[in-house]
């Protein structure tokens, strides 16, 4: 069953990889350049899987999965994510 | 970030598809007023099922209260609406999120708009409001099916009650209102918006929880009532 979330979602995931919460950095999209917290990102959940994609045009951000203790995360759609927008 | 070993201390009837849990986690770190936490269950042959869940307590302590909406044909939430006794174990992960958050020095005018269980996040920054005795006005807008749909009512009405215009709640009914209401029943359009929430002139800070549709609805009529993209905060949440 997929489910239509936002990047708030994602900290518990992200919390296994930084020890800041990830959430509340901002991210630019690499497809329209779209600056946003990763919070507001629009999220797909679908059997463990999750697709955040921008808010703005729709093109994905990221892609996580967790399996048991197990996170990968992948930033391919990401051009930037900062506490400080400074890219 | 790890998981920890949470036991159920009470869980309480909220609605007919809702229930308030608290869990006593040992280690708990205290949470901010609309953070959520991840759950974990684990069937005997292994297979887990995560999900999250907005805290509707904020504050110190390793005792800490959800609210739990059942989402029919979900792999979690019946069980925890349905099923789950004091003395059940479960794994917790948090507290989680630093965006949907109200901060207690925050001057600001609150305008929290809550859709069905979105109303847990809200909820927890009103109690953290009452608790820090602060000073801001907060405003409250529930979205409810009926009267009886309506989860943590009587402490909302009773915060209401309070003298002062410290906290105000509005409620929308969305299939039918008590005897005598009198304002339209439906879905809260720019209309209802106008009528129960603090004017763009307030400036106000304005959390927005519930389903995928109501907070996308709810925050597209905020924007062309006039409020700024900025100041509205949103959550979508799933917990199925």
């Amino acid at each position: 069953m997929d489910e239509r979330l936002d990047g708030n979602v994602l900290a518990g995931m992200l919390g296994e990889l930084f020890d800041f919460d990830a959430t509340t950095a901002k991210g630019r999209c690499r497809h329209c350049g779209d600056e946003a917290v990763l919070a507001e990102a629009h999220v797909i959940a679908h059997d463990g899987e999750f697709v955040a994609r921008c808010r703005k045009c729709d093109a994905e951000l990221l892609v996580a999965m967790e399996h048991h203790d197990d996170v990968v995360v992948s930033f391919r759609g990401l051009r930037g994510l900062g506490i400080h927008p400074a890219y | 970030m790890s998981w920890r070993l949470a036991t159920v201390g009470a869980a309480m009837r909220l609605t007919d598809s809702a229930r308030s849990i608290r869990l006593d986690v040992p280690g708990w770190p205290g949470n901010l007023a609309g953070q959520h936490l991840d759950l974990r269950l684990t069937a005997e042959d292994g297979y887990q099922a995560v999900r999250s869940y907005s805290i509707a307590s904020a504050g110190p302590g390793e005792s800490i209260e959800l609210g739990v909406d059942r989402v029919p044909d979900g792999e979690v939430s019946p069980y925890l609406v349905d099923d789950v006794m004091t003395g059940d174990q479960l794994e917790v992960r948090g507290p989680l999120g630093g965006w949907f958050v109200w901060h207690e020095d925050d001057p600001s005018p609150v305008q929290l708009i809550g859709g069905g269980s979105g109303v847990v996040p809200l909820i927890a920054m009103a109690r953290a409001h009452r608790a820090a005795g602060a000073t801001s006005r907060f405003r409250m807008l529930v979205s409810a099916r009926t009267p009886e749909d309506v989860l943590f009512a009587p402490e909302l009405s009773a915060l209401d009650a309070t003298p002062g215009d410290r906290f105000a709640l509005d409620v929308v009914y969305t299939r039918r209102g008590p005897e005598d209401w009198p304002f339209p029943i439906g879905r809260v359009d720019r209309a209802a918006l106008e009528r129960t929430t603090l004017p763009v002139s307030d400036s106000p800070a304005i959390f927005v929880c519930g389903p995928t549709g109501f907070v996308e609805t709810v925050a597209d009529h905020l924007v062309a009532i006039g409020h700024d993209p900025d100041r509205i905060k949103t959550e979508r949440f799933g917990g199925a």
